[in-house]
């Protein structure tokens, strides 16, 4: 039973259950003053990450987009779109340059980037929603918070993959 | 995932972003011109307040979904009420700088301070 479907059906939902509380943890976090409103530190991008990385692209984006369609449905449209539109962006880069920059960049760098991706993703959507550019202005405090909380989730990735490894290893036998 | 944790490219990645976002926000520091409100929703531009003019306080209603209270006072403009979960627009203060910008995503309504004269510029 290598890899059967159902194997990785199983893996990817509890992949999906803890991106998702990941996602609800953070929410509890009240708004910090001094930070650009709705940033947030994106831990559930670690799951995403591992996910792009360890087991490739389709699985990443399929937790993607439940995480989208989470918010969709718990927050409403706008945060669907929003959760989605900087989710798929980063998802990407996370896994194009997990495969072609990993020996260039380490999790820091490719985390810190795909925070960016994410930001850029969203302004985009936001920009889309008001039809109106100057939601730009909020780009550099993002950048600044992305590279702080890309760094940070670089740094527990690294902490938590021999458990999520362990995890895979329960599935992938 | 054999993916190191740090290295050397990593540096390179976070100093062109922070150069990239100083430079960005400087340039939009850097213009000072005369301060107006503007209030956009969907797009279109519903209301543009000359800051420097404004005495005492002045509340703008709009009738968005959610609906909406912008206030402006004393040179500064912000999200006084509005309907939505999240209250992001009212958490983002006042504001009172150039390029100070406020979103409310429910509603479609953009407010932000801009110069008078934005495609004038001087260096």
């Amino acid at each position: 039973m290598k890899k059967s479907i159902a194997f990785k059906t199983a893996l990817g939902a509890i992949l999906c259950a803890q991106a998702l509380a990941l996602g609800f943890l953070e929410s509890l976090i009240p708004p910090i003053p001094f930070l650009p409103p709705g940033a947030k530190p994106g831990f559930s991008n670690i799951i995403t990450m591992f996910a792009a990385g360890s087991l490739g692209l389709p699985q990443a984006l399929a937790i993607t987009v439940v995480k989208g369609g989470f918010a969709f449905v718990t927050r409403g449209f706008t945060a669907g779109i929003m959760s989605l539109s900087g989710g798929i962006l980063s998802t990407l880069a996370m896994w194009l340059l997990l495969k072609f920059a990993n020996n260039k960049l380490g999790l820091i760098g490719i985390s810190v980037i795909c925070a960016l991706c994410h930001n850029v993703g969203q302004l985009g959507a936001a920009a889309v929603i008001t039809g109106s550019g100057v939601i730009i202005y909020y780009a550099p405090a993002l950048a600044v918070f992305g590279i702080a909380t890309g760094a940070v989730t670089g740094i527990i990735l690294s902490a938590v993959m021999p458990v999520l490894e362990k995890e895979k290893q329960h599935f992938y036998k | 995932m054999k993916t190191k944790l740090f290295r050397k490219g990593d540096i390179a990645v976070i100093l062109i972003i922070l150069v990239v976002a100083a430079a960005f926000w400087l340039y939009q520091s850097r213009q000072t011109d005369k301060l107006e409100a503007v209030i956009s929703v969907d797009g279109k531009v519903v209301e543009v307040i000359d800051l420097s003019k404004v005495d005492g306080k002045r509340t703008i209603e709009l009738d968005t979904e959610p609906e909406i209270k912008i206030a402006v006072e004393n040179g500064a403009v912000y999200f006084e009420e509005a309907g939505c979960d999240d209250k992001l627009c009212i958490n983002c203060g006042k504001l009172s700088k150039k390029g100070d910008t406020a979103v409310c995503l429910p509603a479609k309504t953009v407010v932000t301070v801009s110069g008078a004269n934005v495609d004038v510029m001087t260096y």
